[in-house]
């Protein structure tokens, strides 16, 4: 099989061939890397490459299969993981110069389960600068660069995870998501990526500014192959108390079983308000999509998202508290769009912030009252598809937005859909729904009830197989 | 409403908050404007009897075996 083949099929594709002896790992690593080498200076989606342990990883998969010691469907499969998740003795930076030379003693609960699984790890990706942002645009490592159109951004701030995946050179990679951070760049990127319900995946070993809406969520360019890699990390960590005793489904099991008598909601308010033509366009037709499927539409209201910018407050508050510290003593090696997003929460009163939980939690209440007469919520991931990493304004429906500069960080514009789901705690998906004229992709959400991504799993599934964006590649994949 | 730089600096002296320079105040001032609306807003929601927004239900986490 040639290399280009080889790299584009799924994980559910390949990973039998490695099981039955057909493609070695070792083979598909030599790919992946060679596809890294061609594609990487373009995109700048690494920060740091692993080539030599991949090798030797591979060569041990490789081993094991031989001895009758297959791991299951990610064994000898290559992968890339945020450079925000802990990774032993491998430099960790957090997409941040004052972390440029950390090197953690211990694996990330997510990087135990993938190695543990066989899994084959080819470096820690690019990202914006610790987490906080929408662009990936790093000051201190460079620009990730989109593979769809290589002059504008991928989205953030698992923008070099995204990247990879969508040109072919992992089959999957971890991101981290505290404010659509892997649902932006999987609809900037054309590719499916997913943030669980809080508590689903364990933390331990994420190097989070905002422990109380973060999550890890897998990046890969199917729903089948999502469904696959959130098995192996989600369930309850003993030493994270902030997962969930519940338990983990079979994602894969019940794929392709009926959705006919679901019903989805569409939000009358908010999530419509602020969109691209075109964006607008392919979620619509998404949603006739799902109802030629069988799947009943039935408008929802969200009131209180009216209030949304309070939720901003409280993770802005969140980041602060995390590098308050750090500030005082390296202010000057904080990318400028990053520290003055949190700068101005050391003015918010302790009364305040308060009110803004209690807005949090009357928000909640909104969707949960929302979902118990629909199955699944659909919006736009982002309300308009990517933009020059350059740009200082965007364009939407003849509205100029400012996406640069102080007061104005493009997370508020950009991320206006995808913030909500990390507050709120629900599992939220994001699969590919269109391209625009120009060829860029767009993103369409599912949101669900608390630990129902089986459900979202499903749903995108069956859309999936009627996308306009299916077995579509950027050209840079080759 | 508005905020002056004064006020922002008296604050952080004050309440020993990271000490920005003017220019650095100047950057900080229309975000902390943008948020001094968003808080105000919300001031006039009946918040008091709203339960703590990590306080988990029954039936809202699903079924716990």
């Amino acid at each position: 099989m040639k290399n280009k083949e080889l790299l584009k099929l799924s994980i559910s594709e390949l990973a039998p061939k490695i099981k039955s002896r057909e493609v070695s790992p070792v083979e598909v690593t030599e790919a992946a890397l060679e596809q890294m080498e061609r594609v990487r200076p373009r995109t700048n989606s690494f920060i740091t490459v692993l080539s030599d342990s991949a090798i030797k990883q591979a060569k041990e998969a490789e081993k094991a299969i031989m001895r009758g010691d297959y791991r299951g469907q990610l064994h000898g499969i290559p992968v890339g993981i945020k450079d925000n998740l802990a990774t032993e003795g491998i430099r960790t930076t957090i997409g941040s110069k004052i972390f440029s030379d950390y090197v953690p003693e211990k694996d990330a609960f997510a990087v135990e389960r993938v190695k543990k699984a066989g899994a084959v790890i080819l470096g820690k990706e690019n990202m914006h600068e610790f987490a906080i942002g929408g662009t990936s645009n790093n000051p201190h490592f460079g620009a990730v660069h989109n593979p769809w159109s290589l002059d504008k951004i991928p989205g953030g701030s698992s923008g070099g995870s995204a990247a990879n995946v969508a040109s072919c050179v992992t089959y999957a990679s971890f991101g981290t998501d505290a404010g659509g951070s892997v649902r932006m760049p999987a609809s900037f990127c054309g590719i499916v990526g997913i943030k669980p319900t809080y508590g689903r995946v364990s933390q331990r070993g994420l190097l989070s500014s905002v422990f109380g809406n973060d999550h890890i969520g897998p990046l890969t360019r199917t729903v089948r192959d999502n469904a696959l890699m959130l098995q192996i990390i989600a369930g309850r960590d003993p030493l994270d108390p902030t997962t969930v005793p519940v338990p983990v489904t079979d994602y894969t099991a019940k794929l392709d079983g009926g959705i006919k008598r679901l019903k989805m909601g569409i939000p009358t308010n908010y999530f419509f308000d602020l969109i691209d033509p075109e964006v607008d366009e392919a979620v619509k037709k998404a949603i006739k999509a799902f109802e030629e499927m069988g799947i009943k539409a039935k408008e929802i209201s969200l009131p209180n998202l009216e209030y949304a910018p309070a939720l901003r407050i409280i993770s802005n508050v969140e980041n602060l508290v995390m590098h308050e510290d750090i500030i005082r003593q390296h202010k000057g090696d904080y990318g400028e769009d990053v520290l003055f997003r949190m700068l101005p929460a050391e003015y918010v009163a302790a009364l305040d912030l308060a009110r803004c939980f209690r807005v949090q939690r009357i928000i909640i209440d909104d969707f949960l009252k929302a979902l118990q007469e629909v199955d699944f919520i659909v919006t736009p991931t982002t309300p308009a598809p990517a933009y020059p990493i350059d740009a200082e304004t965007i364009t939407m429906a003849g509205v100029e937005y400012r996406v640069k500069g102080a007061g104005h960080s493009p997370s508020a514009v950009i991320g206006r859909n995808t913030f909500i789901g990390n507050q709120i705690g629900l599992p939220a998906l994001s699969v590919p729904c269109g391209l625009t004229a120009k060829g860029l992709p767009i993103g369409l959400q599912l949101t669900g009830r608390a630990f129902e991504e089986g459900l979202l799993y499903k749903v995108a599934y069956h859309y999936e197989e009627v996308s306009p964006v299916k077995g579509k590649y950027p050209k840079i994949a080759g | 409403m508005s905020v002056s730089k004064e006020t922002l600096r008296a604050m952080s002296r004050d309440f020993g908050l990271i000490e920005l320079s003017d220019e650095e105040l100047d950057k900080v001032l229309p975000d902390v404007e943008s948020q001094i609306a968003t808080l105000k807003k919300i001031r006039v929601l009946a918040l008091s009897r709203v339960p703590p927004a990590r306080q988990l239900r029954p039936g809202e986490g699903g079924e716990i075996k």
